[in-house]
């Protein structure tokens, strides 16, 4: 139905994807701001049909019936537990609330009592809707007084240290009705503001989410209310490991190690330094959770400082502790431990890096993107082992000990300079995993110069993106020590050298990079150390380009199909970062060529260049493939992590990845 | 011309009950001066009503005998109402009047049934077509109106439409845009005027300010066509007063700048 002074499109588009395809577009900008309302004073509610133990909660504010207090109540929970709504007054048994919106009450059954309890809480999610013009998109009203929204900057930093993330910014709504003043004291830090996105006449399931902030804080004047607003990756500020030891649960444990975190571990690990829970028993701790095994125990002695391989007395991978013999080791000796870590559910080693990083987002109570951590994990996966199709192999595999508290994100950042992948705030608040790859030019979006404004292409070699850019442009060799054992002193080194990086510069001496990897197999060292070198086989280039309508849902970590006539330009470009300006319509990108983009071999795939069975080279958009034949065939010819194996002449792989797969690329 | 600028209903004291609301578009929504906050019924009743309360006694002798108007905005009719009617709120059981109406914005001036009367409210009944369509008006006016009484001539009128399109182009030339609503800007004279008519003109002015929008009909004869429509405007300035000779006396040369409110 149409809203007076709403502009209605003569071609209503059927997905926003083809309104944004248009040159002509009607946007319609919708905020859903969520926020706390804790319910203090509640009362007895009965008749009209009520059941018993009913009890209501007043949200007007007095100025009469249907005084809009709140769009909707969409959510209730006592003491943290969350209630079950209900739409009818003989559905409230208990624990369930049902909003009332005639009365504007909330009505909830918590079975008996009140949920007015002395220091007791009763917390009300309340939902208010906001658009920056007239709109009853999904049936809804929203109220048009969204007069600013914080400018929508995606990005990613090209050298992989760092989580794509949405800007930060804040939210204004008008407030000279003053409708924010008896509403400034709810809790609007705890919940979300999602802004969507869709065109007019489009329908509200074809409506896109286009981010999801975190609130921080709020602001009011005679004019405006303001919610600063923060994107979802600050909530991996915490401290993690969490759960610290503590000398109640261990009464004997080592002095030193209370208030340590309770460490996780994940991949193969060697030479960890475990915690002793008890230094009576000889009892040791490497993990709060279960463990595939114990693989070998080592001692200092305390007169060589040598290290000595003992054996363990008792070991339970279940509760990840071990004990030692008095006569092995004494208290004040040092002691390192080889193991496997945590367990997939199916009770393999859990060292694919996807599948790590989601455990870990889980333990940090975030939410994930289920596919998009399935489709990395599949990346990663190399088949699997012997003749069990449950014991997958994966590259790239982390060795991670975390017996620290650190901030999650630095321990999730180290991770992902490892594995060459991003850690992305989907638009729905959810965290994802990309890992980087090639892509198909014939497959990506394509940028002419019909479609980038007339602000047109500004392309500087500077690396302005990155200061790693710029300070490692020249990079010719790579060093990445694996393998390392800090307590007992030991690392492994692969060196990777290009040549062509050196000659193409006219550098007459290697200019070298060294870096601590997290990986223990030397083929995932030799893959690091190829990819920090090969991202500098061409120089580093930035393109700046303004578009209208086409990248809205576009984000950072995406690759596009540049093409410019004028200039001479057919290149793949990543996004590193994307600027929506919701005020002027328009979206700034900022473009970058790294990683082996042009000339080298892994990355460019043309539509004609095709598998043994006639499929496209390039993977495939989800990045994998029904086919096992294909994805082992893509992965040696166009992938950047190929084998030396030919696939025609070793046909075991095509029903079974072995570890001949996961060896050493080398970039031709 | 006509200034609408008391709506009854929405003043104090009187008030607007619908047999039935949407919840995200109850009737609260009309007491809203945004022209999108709208009024939608329920889908369960082959008849949706709203009852309007007078914030005061309306009558024939104290109003006059065709002085009361009755505007419904950013309606939905007829693809949902066969038929609405109103009926007058009295002591007495007063008989349902049709309401004429086309897409368009309705205006009707309504006498009072009776001139002896006096009124409290008004019941408008809407009659739909089936019991699952639902009704909706943007904005609704009930409410004595202001004549400035000079001829009915669209003359001293004069408009423009505001276009809000945000445009770019690109580097060969393409013409991006965005299509927004356009909205009616106008200029109004009222030449030659009395102390009397500027004097009543400056009461509403100081009443709504350049923020408050109020309804105008700059023609009330339906000959002139689109300039009979109500249309829902905020003064855009502050009016200009111009003081004329005009033989032994001065007049008021008085120009409005109005913007239509979306």
């Amino acid at each position: 139905m149409t809203l007076p002074g709403e502009w209605v499109d003569p071609n209503p588009p059927a997905t926003l994807a083809i309104a944004l395809s248009r040159s002509v577009v009607s946007p319609r900008f919708c905020l859903e701001v969520t926020c706390g309302i804790r319910a203090l004073r509640w009362k007895p509610a009965s008749g009209g049909g009520l059941p018993a133990n009913v009890f209501s909660y007043a949200l007007g504010d007095g100025s009469g019936a249907f005084n809009d207090s709140v769009d909707e109540i969409v959510g209730m929970s006592f003491e943290g537990v969350a209630l079950a709504a209900v739409t009818t007054y003989a559905a409230l048994l208990a624990n369930t609330f049902m909003w009332d919106w005639q009365n504007q009450r909330l009505l909830a059954c918590l079975g008996g009592p009140s949920p007015m309890q002395r220091d007791k809480t009763a917390l009300l999610m309340a939902t208010y809707r906001f658009s920056d013009g007239p709109t009853d998109a999904g049936g809804y009203r929203w109220r048009p007084w969204l007069t600013s929204l914080p400018s929508l900057t995606s990005r990613v930093a090209t050298d992989f240290n760092g989580i794509p993330q949405i800007g930060g910014g804040t939210l204004v709504l008008q407030n000279e009705n003053h409708f924010f003043d008896s509403r400034k004291g709810q809790n609007w830090d705890a919940g979300r503001c999602v802004l969507k996105m869709g065109a007019s006449g489009l329908p509200w399931a074809q409506f896109v989410t286009l981010a999801t902030f975190v609130p921080s804080s709020i602001g009011m004047t005679d004019k405006n209310f303001s919610i600063n607003v923060q994107d979802p990756k600050v909530l991996l500020d915490a401290l993690f490991p969490s759960v610290l030891y503590d000398s109640i649960t261990h009464p004997n444990i080592d002095p030193s190690s209370v208030g340590q975190p309770v460490q996780l571990v994940y991949g193969v690990n060697k030479g960890i330094v475990p915690v002793c829970i008890d230094t009576v028993a000889l009892v040791f701790k490497v993990a709060g959770h279960a463990i595939l095994s114990f693989d070998g125990v080592r001692v200092q002695d305390q007169t060589t400082n040598s290290w000595e391989v003992k054996n363990f007395l008792s070991t339970n991978a279940a509760t990840g502790e071990f004990t030692l013999s008095p006569v092995d080791w004494q208290v004040g000796q040092g002691v390192v431990v080889d193991v496997s870590g945590k367990k997939r559910t199916n009770g393999t080693l859990m060292d694919n890096p996807a599948e790590i990083l989601k455990d870990m987002l889980l333990a940090l109570g975030q939410p994930v993107d289920a596919a998009g951590f399935e489709t990395a994990r599949l990346w990663y996966d190399a088949g699997f082992r012997g003749s069990d199709i449950k014991d997958r192999v994966s590259v790239r595999a982390p060795s991670v000990y975390l017996d620290t508290q650190a901030k999650a994100i630095s321990t999730i950042e180290e991770i992902m300079v490892n594995v060459r992948a991003y850690l992305v705030t989907l638009p729905n608040g959810n965290f994802s995993m990309v890992p980087f790859r090639n892509y198909q030019g014939s497959t990506l979006p394509l940028v002419t110069d019909n479609n980038s404004l007339e602000a047109g292409l500004q392309l500087t070699t500077s690396g302005s993106s990155s200061s790693r850019v710029q300070a490692g442009s020249k990079t010719t060799q790579a060093n990445v020590n694996f393998a390392i054992q800090s307590a007992e002193g030991f690392q492994q080194v692969y060196t990777y050298t290009s040549p062509s990086n050196r000659l193409t510069r006219g550098l007459a001496l290697e200019v070298p990079v060294t870096v601590d990897s997290l990986f223990t197999k030397p083929d995932d060292a030799a893959y690091l150390a190829q990819s920090l070198v090969n991202d500098f086989r061409v120089d580093p280039k930035v393109y700046t380009l303004e578009m209208k309508w086409l990248p809205f849902t576009w984000g950072a970590a995406t690759h596009i199909h540049y093409v410019s006539a004028r200039h001479g330009i057919d290149v793949v470009l990543e996004i590193l970062q994307l600027s929506l300006n919701l005020t002027a319509r328009k979206v700034t990108m900022m473009l970058g060529n790294l990683r082996g983009f042009e000339q080298s071999s892994g990355f460019w795939v043309l539509s004609t260049d095709l598998t043994p069975t006639g499929a496209s080279l390039a993977w495939p958009p989800n990045g994998q493939d029904s086919d096992p034949t294909e994805t082992e065939y893509r992965r040696h010819q166009a992938g950047h992590w190929h084998g030396t194996t030919d696939f025609a002449l070793d046909p075991a792989l095509a029903t079974q990845a072995i570890d001949k797969d996961s060896s050493v690329s080398r970039w031709q | 011309m006509m200034w609408l600028t008391k709506n009854s209903p929405l003043r104090s004291g009187g008030s607007i009950v619908a047999s039935s609301q949407q919840s995200q578009f109850p009737t609260s929504n009309l007491a809203s001066n945004l022209a999108s906050d709208v009024w939608r019924s329920g889908t369960t009743l082959a008849a949706e009503t709203l009852t309007l309360t007078f914030d005061r006694i309306y009558n024939q002798a104290t109003d006059g005998a065709a002085n009361f108007w009755l505007i419904l905005k950013g309606h939905n009719f007829p693809a949902t109402c066969s038929s609405v009617t109103y009926k007058w709120v009295s002591g007495s059981l007063e008989s349902a009047v049709g309401i004429a109406f086309t897409a368009a914005d309705v205006l009707l001036q309504i006498p009072f049934s009776n001139p002896l009367r006096n009124y409290t409210g008004l019941i408008l009944t809407f009659n739909k077509t089936t019991a699952g369509q639902q009704v909706q008006v943007g904005k609704l006016y009930a409410g004595i109106g202001y004549d400035t009484n000079h001829v009915d001539d669209p003359n001293p009128f004069s408009r423009t439409f505001a276009e809000r399109s945000n445009k770019d182009y690109s580097v060969l030339g393409q013409k991006f845009a965005e299509a927004r609503s356009q909205n009616w800007a106008a200029s109004i004279s009222v030449p030659l005027s009395s102390e009397t008519v500027e004097a009543n003109l400056r009461a509403i002015f100081a009443a709504v300010g350049t923020f408050t929008p109020f309804y105008v009909v700059v023609a009330r004869d339906v000959t002139f066509g689109e300039f009979a429509l109500p249309r829902y405007v905020t003064f855009a300035s502050q009016p200009m007063e111009r003081y004329v000779g005009f033989g032994t006396e001065g007049q008021w040369a008085l120009t409005h700048q109005l913007e239509e409110q979306l």
